[in-house]
């Protein structure tokens, strides 16, 4: 694995409110790696300033080892999913992964991603007319068609039911086989069954960040339930609330 | 009844959710009122008598003076009978007075009395004759302000409030993550809106031509179809530059509907500028929906087709757009850092 993204002191500043403070972490691929947060934590904000959609009011962040520069972003070695994507008014899944396939340049693109998204028999449905878990596989399959090097998703299984999460979750593992994949959740179990790393952002601060290995080890013995991030996310707010003198 | 009044509550706050929609949907209304107050403040346009004058070298001294202090009447000369008589057929001139080789003063049935009432007043006197007029003949004169208002409409609710609502849904954001280029983009907008709105005009052209014997021949239409591309990339442009400074959907469809309609009342459409009061017909002549439907009609009612007469107002629209469009490029962006 190498360097894929890497943040230091970052900051990010809305007027009076501070979206992200001291935000610092490096992030090697490929694989999985989750931001996870509850709402409110600053986890899109992050995901934005990595994105190149918006600027820190503070530190330096470095994609694929070089100073990242909005204006020079590396837009085709990456892919983006949003958390709520737009799709044109009666827009057909075909048409979708046409447009998409076609902007990105990949040839025989529009068939890779119905292929990829299990769209080709109902490529001609409205997007608007297929199912959540549906529509997620085929913006998935659309952001990585040209085969990036990262892959960002916003929330990407949110009001999916359990089945299309878990479809998301190994179609993800698939891809992280050559791609890193950085998702934002506020769903702890969907993290754990999928991340191999994950990044815990409270108030727009980093409170802990590893592999998920790592983070769960650090959970003390009597205070495990056998439910890995989720009890690490827990552990690590527990005691960062504890310093900060609230729940201890 | 307290679900009625909580519903027309949310509905007004709905309506009325920001300072700026406040002050468009309560001043709207007013604005008009000024502008319709303005633009009427001498009445109806229409009720000055508009007479084309042809030969003014060989008028009788003093004629011309003794027209011109005429209240109620306008004055304008044209170089060529044809171009003053189809004036007289679009109803855009009330008579036609000649001075060369004879003195004559042409009229429509509907202005027999105003003829007779001017040739009891001018030396010689002229002859009158009173010649049948195009029963479309006005359909025919308001046509290139159809044809405007089909481009104006298309150009700003085309892009401005198609930028806005991509913008809104997040799809410019998107679209910046990935490799397209902002002029893939943006000429795609044109190009979609351009096909429409060739589409309405070539409909309303055939309309015009078939229903209302609108003088439409091929020439005619290569002309109606390069203005209404020059016209429209125009407007396309206001449209553009407005989405770049105005952020918001909603405030900017109330905007849009707020220029629409002194456009109209200002862009010769119905009536000649020189109608307008001074400071008002100062303005309308700057505008490009002006220039737009000055050259469709020259073009398709005045038979003007030389380039030499056509260009200024090609240029005067050509440096709209390439002024709308410098700054909504140097404006755009994908998305707010």
């Amino acid at each position: 694995m190498q360097e894929v993204i890497a943040v230091e002191k970052l900051a990010r500043r809305f007027g009076p409110i501070t979206a992200l403070d001291d935000v610092s972490f490096t992030l090697a691929g490929p694989q999985v790696i989750g931001i996870l947060g509850p709402n409110g934590a600053g986890k899109t904000t992050l995901l934005e300033i990595l994105q190149g959609l918006q600027e820190a009011t503070r530190g330096t962040v470095r994609l694929f080892g070089a100073p990242l520069d909005p204006r020079r972003y590396p837009r085709r070695r990456i892919g983006v999913v949003m958390q709520r994507e737009f799709v044109f008014d009666r827009i057909t899944a075909f048409e979708y992964a046409d447009l998409f396939a076609a902007i990105h340049r990949v040839p025989r693109g529009r068939e890779a991603i119905l292929l990829a998204a299990g769209l080709e028999a109902r490529a001609d449905l409205p997007v608007q007319r297929l199912s959540g878990g549906e529509s997620q596989r085929l913006f998935i399959a659309a952001a990585s068609v040209h085969a990036p090097d990262l892959l960002f998703l916003d929330e990407p299984t949110t009001h999916l039911d359990p089945e299309s999460k878990r479809a998301i979750g190994l179609r993800l593992r698939e891809l992280a086989a050559r791609c890193t994949v950085v998702l934002t959740t506020h769903d702890l179990r969907e993290a754990d069954a999928v991340c191999d790393h994950a990044v815990f952002l409270v108030d727009g601060r980093v409170k802990a960040e590893g592999s998920r290995a790592a983070l769960c080890d650090a959970v003390p013995e009597g205070r495990r339930t056998g439910r890995g991030l989720e009890d690490a996310f827990f552990h690590f707010c527990a005691a960062r609330l504890a310093e900060g003198g609230g729940l201890a | 009844m307290k679900a009625l009044w909580l519903l027309a509550r949310l509905r007004l706050k709905e309506m009325i959710h920001s300072p700026a929609t406040a002050a468009l949907y309560l001043g709207m209304p007013l604005a008009l009122l000024v502008i319709v107050a303005t633009v009427f403040a001498d009445g109806h346009p229409f009720e000055r008598k508009t007479l084309a004058v042809v030969g003014r070298a060989a008028a009788p001294s003093g004629t011309w003076e003794l027209l011109a202090g005429l209240p109620g009447l306008r004055l304008r000369e044209d170089a060529s009978l044809d171009a003053a008589i189809a004036r007289l057929h679009t109803r855009a001139a009330s008579g036609v007075l000649i001075f060369d080789p004879s003195p004559r003063l042409l009229v429509g049935p509907r202005d027999n009395l105003f003829g007779r009432g001017l040739v009891t007043l001018l030396p010689g006197p002229p002859r009158l004759e009173i010649v049948p007029l195009h029963r479309w003949g006005y359909v025919h004169f308001i046509f290139p302000g159809m044809l405007a208002i089909t481009v104006i409409a298309g150009g700003l609710f085309g892009m401005g409030y198609a930028m806005a609502r991509y913008r809104n849904n997040q799809f410019l954001k998107k679209l910046a993550t990935t490799p397209l280029s902002r002029s893939t983009f943006v000429a795609a907008q044109i190009g979609s809106r351009a096909a429409l709105v060739l589409l309405q005009v070539a409909l309303l052209g055939i309309a015009g031509r078939f229903l209302f014997d609108l003088p439409l021949g091929p020439v005619g239409a290569a002309w109606l179809a390069l203005l209404t591309l020059l016209g429209l990339l125009c407007f396309l442009g206001v449209g553009f530059a407005l989405a770049c400074f105005v952020r918001d959907e909603s405030n900017l469809l109330d905007l849009i509907n707020v220029l629409i309609m002194p456009l109209v009342f200002l862009s010769e459409i119905f009536f000649p500028v020189d109608a307008l009061p001074a400071p008002l017909a100062l303005f309308a002549r700057a505008l490009p929906s002006t220039e737009l439907v000055r050259l469709t009609r020259a073009v398709l009612l005045y038979g003007e087709t030389s380039p030499a007469a056509l260009l200024p107002g090609l240029a005067i629209l050509c440096a709209w757009t390439l002024a709308t469009f410098t700054v909504a490029v140097a404006s755009f962006k994908w998305h707010d850092r």
